[in-house]
């Protein structure tokens, strides 16, 4: 399943994984980084991913922890915002094969909201 | 044709803009420590004044554009260094260059950086270098801070520089003289050549959304010729603005900051 990909590139800090679940015109927001008094995230495209990223992880000190995959489209987990943690959960939205149980499917659409 | 003075054009993107602006037939005075045409060393009130005196014999007659470029990066100089140079070295130079942009109705454009919206810089030391911009006694107190820290005080001159530039600019406008800042992302020149490891990590995860699959290092060029075009008549309606030459880094990391 696509969403187990996606939380084996976050935990692995693997910012060309990451970006390799998604498609081409994809988007992915993040609402949790408002938390900790950052911006929010709006990225469109999975070269943007990729780069936005290979910043969190390097520079932004961004990880998480303690994942848990609730269905195909949902996963919980703690997500650490340079030693601040907010209790995140992924949702997937839309992804290519309409159900993102298939072994090819990409996500097109993926919201991370504080749980 | 117009004269330009440039500091720190005798190498990396002052070069490039002095090499562009040349071509386009104007007259490129460098202030640089060593190989200018005016040598001075920039990061010392007795260099300043030196530089300054002999920018006026040079040019009683006005200049139309101070482009104050020179700089040194948090990798690989001393952080009193950083301060003085970074920043001190380009408002200094702009206050004491005025009168001569004034009878030009030139233009002033200081070159900061896009690691000014990484988060990374001193706030502390960005209020002490607006607000209460003692040269010495700001170098006194920095003197025993740690090296390894110093990428967050030249995070600080660059966005204390850009600050200065925003809030003079209303004034210095009024009276003829547009004040803007450059921005720029990370460029191939010598203070990226020789980076340390941790360092040039660091700079990789910055990327550069145009150069996405390529060099992560941009040329000095794409810079050059946007400082070239803001310093330039054509761009007179720009002032007090900070434009990031970055490739679309600072959009990748702040999509949200409009205004």
């Amino acid at each position: 399943m696509i969403v187990n990909e996606f939380v084996a590139a976050l935990q692995n800090k693997d910012h060309v994984a990451l970006s390799q679940c998604f498609t081409e015109e994809c988007r992915l927001f993040d609402y949790c980084p408002s938390l900790v008094g950052r911006e929010s995230a709006f990225i469109y495209g999975k070269r943007a991913i990729d780069m936005y990223y290979h910043n969190a992880f390097v520079l932004g000190g961004f990880s998480i922890m303690d994942p848990r995959v609730v269905d195909d489209r949902t996963v919980n987990f703690y997500a650490n915002y340079r030693g601040t943690v907010i209790h995140a959960l992924a949702q997937i939205e839309n992804c290519t094969d309409g159900v993102c149980s298939l072994d090819n499917s990409l996500i097109q659409e993926l919201v991370i909201r504080p749980a | 044709m117009g004269i330009y003075v440039i500091t720190g054009a005798t190498s990396g993107i002052g070069a490039k803009t002095a090499e562009i602006l040349r071509s386009r037939g104007h007259e490129v005075v460098n202030i640089d420590l060593k190989g200018g045409d005016i040598n001075a060393n920039l990061a010392s009130k007795g260099g300043r004044a030196a530089a300054l005196a002999e920018l006026h014999d040079r040019c009683p007659d006005g200049i139309d554009a101070l482009i104050c470029n020179a700089g040194v990066s948090g990798d690989n100089a001393p952080i009193p260094l950083i301060i003085s140079l970074n920043y001190f070295g380009a408002t200094e130079m702009a206050r004491g260059a005025f009168d001569l942009l004034e009878k030009r109705h030139g233009s002033c454009t200081v070159i900061s950086s896009n690691s000014i919206a990484q988060g990374s810089a001193r706030m502390d030391v960005v209020g002490m270098l607006n607000n209460q911009a003692d040269e010495e006694r700001i170098l006194a107190l920095v003197q025993d801070y740690d090296p390894a820290v110093a990428h967050t005080f030249y995070a600080a001159t660059k966005y204390a520089l850009a600050r200065w530039a925003r809030r003079m600019s209303a004034e210095w406008g009024a009276r003829g003289v547009r004040l803007n800042a450059v921005a720029p992302g990370n460029v191939r020149t010598a203070m990226t050549a020789n980076l340390s490891p941790a360092h040039k990590v660091a700079m990789e995860a910055l990327p550069v959304p145009t150069h996405y699959g390529d060099d992560p290092l941009m040329d000095p060029e794409e810079v050059a010729n946007v400082i070239a075009f803001v310093a330039s008549p054509e761009a007179r309606g720009l002032n007090g603005v900070v434009l990031f030459a970055d490739g679309g880094t600072d959009a990748l990391l702040h999509s949200e900051k409009v205004y």
